[in-house]
């Protein structure tokens, strides 16, 4: 696994470099060296290098113009939370609704893991910025048709790690298992089959979801699921309403 | 040991002084010291900007404008930097989704970053993503147990890479947490990964057949997990003979570094500083000639433009 280094790479690098050694070091330690380490944070008493900034400020500028805008208002700042959390529920309820506009069949629930959901919504205007800051990754939506097992699987998932966030399903959870699940309403049936909304990179097994990777895939959008956060809400502020969500026991654990 | 900018510098010009006092003929007329210091940051996140004031819990911190002021000042006033960053230079703000990784690059360049190792979300615009960002770094990535054979970046990062500072020898190598699960697979592609130890314990030995006097791991695999998933505490117990993990993926705050006694006593710090530039971990090692050794004469290659 050593590999040696091409000489092109070399030249590319050594103006940055006060020596490269390649060979004939000593063969034993010249030196003890005692570490000694500080954490220094990085805060409101450094000012900005000047030309740091000189590099940052022309992308800033074009940046802003885009993300700056301000494309509704949330009722007040959501969080995730240790188990159900009103972000979570937020986007799962963002996918399953904007999916349905884009798919014909029937779309039984969705599912997003909270470790996806990368920043808040700040409580007053939400910008275009804020839902890049959530949704970072490029991922598109899928929607799957998964079988009974495929389903359980899933609610497995979420009750012995409790960081999924679901639309339209309930489940009970004790000892870190799926006592009861409601899906659309109704009692989990081992038989049914259930159609679900979810970001690619879940389908193709992602944080823990492997049992995904054997659902049918219905369909394939080549929409990202971080624009149809940011339509979602665009059409929530169109309708003159806020962005809002609340803990309302989707995820309800059996102590 | 958290300290205030004030503090940080104080300390740093006393430690040099103490040094002087201490008698080294090398030191005598230079006021620099000969510590070597070691300046480290993990999971930056393409945080370009400080975080916003939105009533978040860093907001107002980190910024690379100000990392790079705090590396400058550092720089001043020692002679013997490197600065490393342990991966996941890219994804999390809109700078990243617009421009690729472009600007992270060159600010990291302009900051003169001595090296880097790839975390998971360097792949979130795939092989491709990467490599076209690659002309805007101008320090090199260091991943010791991925092998890129049967990818575009063949040949494109080192295994390891030893930095010679003032007397000091250090050998650097990188380790990336495995791909599979974190990154989809149309990302990565044809990447094969190495377990960590094995790759390890091959790196450290050769290092130190190189005669370098510290050996530092720039790590992805995260600090620690509640089962028996490769991290860094367990590298620290399995591998022996490297003196610094400079860790980062699970966005870890350590307030100091952890100390392990790994197989045959030697000693392993671990050291990880959060994410987003909200800290830069800064370590310093202050050489004392080993008396109780012979001290061999090295004989070195120097590479200049």
């Amino acid at each position: 696994m050593i590999t040696l280094i091409d000489l092109k790479t070399i030249t590319h690098f050594c103006t940055l470099l006060i020596s490269v050694v390649f060979l004939h070091c000593a063969p034993s330690t010249n030196f003890l060296l005692e570490p000694h380490s500080v954490l220094i944070p990085i805060d409101t008493s450094f000012r900005a290098d000047s030309s740091a900034e000189a590099i940052i400020v022309p992308y800033r500028n074009r940046m802003r113009m885009q993300m700056e805008v301000v494309i509704g208002h949330s009722e007040k700042r959501l969080v995730l939370g240790k188990v159900e959390s009103p972000l979570g529920n937020f986007v799962a309820d963002a996918i399953l609704f904007q999916s349905r506009l884009n798919f014909t069949g029937k779309i039984h629930m969705s599912v997003v893991a909270n470790e996806g959901i990368r920043a808040p919504i700040p409580k007053g205007p939400v910008k275009r910025a804020t839902v890049y800051e959530l949704m970072p990754f490029e991922n598109l939506l899928y929607i799957l048709e998964l079988n009974g097992a495929q389903t359980r699987s899933l609610f497995n998932l979420l009750a012995s790690n409790k960081r999924l966030s679901i639309g339209n399903s309930v489940v009970l959870v004790e000892d870190d298992k799926p006592l009861k699940i409601f899906i659309d309403g109704e009692p989990f049936r081992a038989d049914q089959k259930y159609v679900l909304a979810v970001a690619d990179y879940y389908a193709q097994g992602g944080s823990g979801m492997s049992f995904l990777t054997e659902a049918k895939v219905l369909a394939k959008f080549n929409l990202k699921i971080r624009d149809m956060i940011i339509e979602h809400i665009v059409s929530l502020e169109s309708k003159g309403k806020a962005v809002n969500a609340e803990i309302e026991g989707r995820v309800k654990l059996i102590p | 040991m958290k300290m205030d900018r004030r503090e940080f510098i104080s300390q740093t010009i006393s430690s040099s002084i103490g040094l002087s006092l201490m008698g080294f003929p090398a030191l005598a007329g230079n006021p620099m010291g000969n510590d070597l210091t070691i300046l480290h940051t993990n999971d930056m996140h393409s945080r370009i900007d400080p975080f916003p004031y939105d009533g978040g819990k860093y907001a107002g911190k980190g910024g690379m404008a100000r990392r790079a002021q705090l590396i400058k000042e550092i720089r001043n006033r020692e002679s013997q930097v490197l600065l490393f960053d342990a991966g996941d230079i890219f994804q999390g703000t809109p700078y990243f989704n617009m421009f690729g990784g472009e600007l992270e690059f060159r600010l990291m360049s302009q900051m003169r970053y001595d090296a880097a190792t790839l975390g998971n979300h360097d792949f979130d615009n795939g092989i491709d993503g990467l490599e076209r960002q690659l002309p805007h770094a101008k320090f090199p990535f260091i991943i010791s147990n991925y092998d890129f054979t049967a990818t575009s970046l063949h040949q494109r990062f080192l295994s390891y890479k030893i930095f010679q500072k003032g007397a000091i020898s250090v050998g650097v190598f990188g380790l990336g947490i495995e791909l599979q699960g974190l990154v989809s697979e149309k990302l990565f592609g044809n990447i094969r990964y190495l377990d960590p130890v094995p790759v390890a314990n091959e790196m450290v030995q050769h290092l130190r057949s190189m005669g370098c006097d510290l050996v530092i791991c720039l790590s992805h695999l995260g600090y620690r997990y509640s089962n028996d998933k490769i991290s860094d505490q367990i590298l620290a117990n399995d591998v022996h003979g490297i003196d610094l993990i400079i860790g980062g993926h699970t966005h870890t705050f350590m307030e100091k570094p952890e100390t392990v006694t790994g197989p045959d006593g030697h000693t392993t710090i671990i050291n990880q500083v959060g994410f987003g530039g909200i800290n830069l971990g800064r370590v310093n090692y202050k050489p004392t000639p080993n008396h109780g050794r012979a001290t061999a004469t090295s004989s070195t290659v120097k590479v200049t433009n």
